[in-house]
C-alpha cells in the first residue's frame, strides 16, 4: 500500500544520505533509507537481546523423535 | 540533470548487501545464550528475515518472547517462494527424503531464488546439507 506524504526535511540530511547511498532521487532515496534503517535498528535491538532469555522455547518443527544437531 | 545523475537514478547504485538468512534455530540460540555468527550478521546489518522464521519465533514462549517476535518481524524479509513454485522445486531438485520438512524447504528455496543469492545460517545439520546440495551458500555452524 502506498502512502502519500508531504513532509519537510533538512537539506543536509538528504545530502548525507545521497552521499552514503549514491541515490539522488528522493523518491528512491527515502524508501531505501527507511528500509535500511529498519534493518539496522532491528539488528541493534536484537543485539541487545543476546542471551537474555534462557527460557525461550518454540514447539518442535518435526516429529519429536527426530534428532536435530 | 547530468548524465551521471540519470544513471544513478536508473540503475540502483547500491545493491542490497548479500544477506544472511538467519534460521529460527540460530535466533533461538541467540536469545538463549548468544551466537557468534548472529552477532556478526547483526553488526554488519546483513541479517535477513523470513516470514516463516518470524512465525516460528512468534509461536515461542519465554520472558521476552513478545518483544523478540515483534523485532524479528522488522528485519528485511526475504521474498517468499510461492507454494506451487516450491512444490515444483522440491520435485525438480529431489528435495525429499533428506529429513527436511516443507517449511524449511521453503526457507531454503527463498535463499536459492533471491537475487543476489542469500546465504543461509542454520544450526540444523540436515537443513544445511540440503541447502548446500541445491546450491545455496551456507554459513558453517560453529562447533
Amino acid at each position: 500500500m502506498i502512502m502519500e506524504l508531504r513532509i519537510q526535511l533538512e537539506e543536509r540530511d538528504i545530502e548525507r544520505a545521497r552521499v552514503l547511498t549514491g541515490i539522488q532521487d528522493p523518491q528512491e532515496l527515502l524508501p531505501y533509507v527507511l528500509k535500511r534503517f529498519s534493518q539496522l535498528e532491528a539488528g541493534a535491538q536484537l543485539a541487545k537481546m543476546r542471551g537474555i532469555d534462557p527460557t525461550f522455547e518454540v514447539p518442535p518443527r518435526r516429529r519429536p523423535d527426530d534428532p536435530v544437531d | 540533470m547530468t548524465v551521471g545523475e540519470q544513471q544513478a537514478i536508473g540503475a540502483s547504485p547500491i545493491p542490497m548487501n548479500p544477506g544472511i538468512l538467519v534460521d529460527s534455530s540460530a535466533w533461538i540460540r541467540h536469545i538463549r545464550y548468544g551466537d557468534a555468527v548472529v552477532d556478526r550478521a547483526i553488526a554488519e546489518g546483513v541479517a535477513i528475515g523470513h516470514l516463516d522464521v518470524a512465525g516460528e519465533i512468534a509461536m515461542g514462549t519465554g520472558d521476552h518472547a513478545r518483544r523478540f517476535r515483534d523485532i524479528i518481524l522488522q528485519l528485511t524479509l526475504i521474498e517468499p517462494v510461492d507454494r506451487s513454485e516450491l512444490f515444483a522445486l522440491v520435485v525438480a531438485r529431489d528435495m525429499n527424503g533428506r529429513g527436511v520438512g516443507w517449511i524449511d524447504a521453503g526457507i531454503i528455496a527463498a535463499c536459492l531464488l533471491s537475487n543476489p543469492p542469500t546465504s543461509l545460517y542454520t544450526l540444523d545439520r540436515r537443513m544445511r546439507d540440503l541447502a548446500e546440495m541445491i546450491g545455496v551458500p551456507v554459513i558453517p555452524a560453529p562447533l
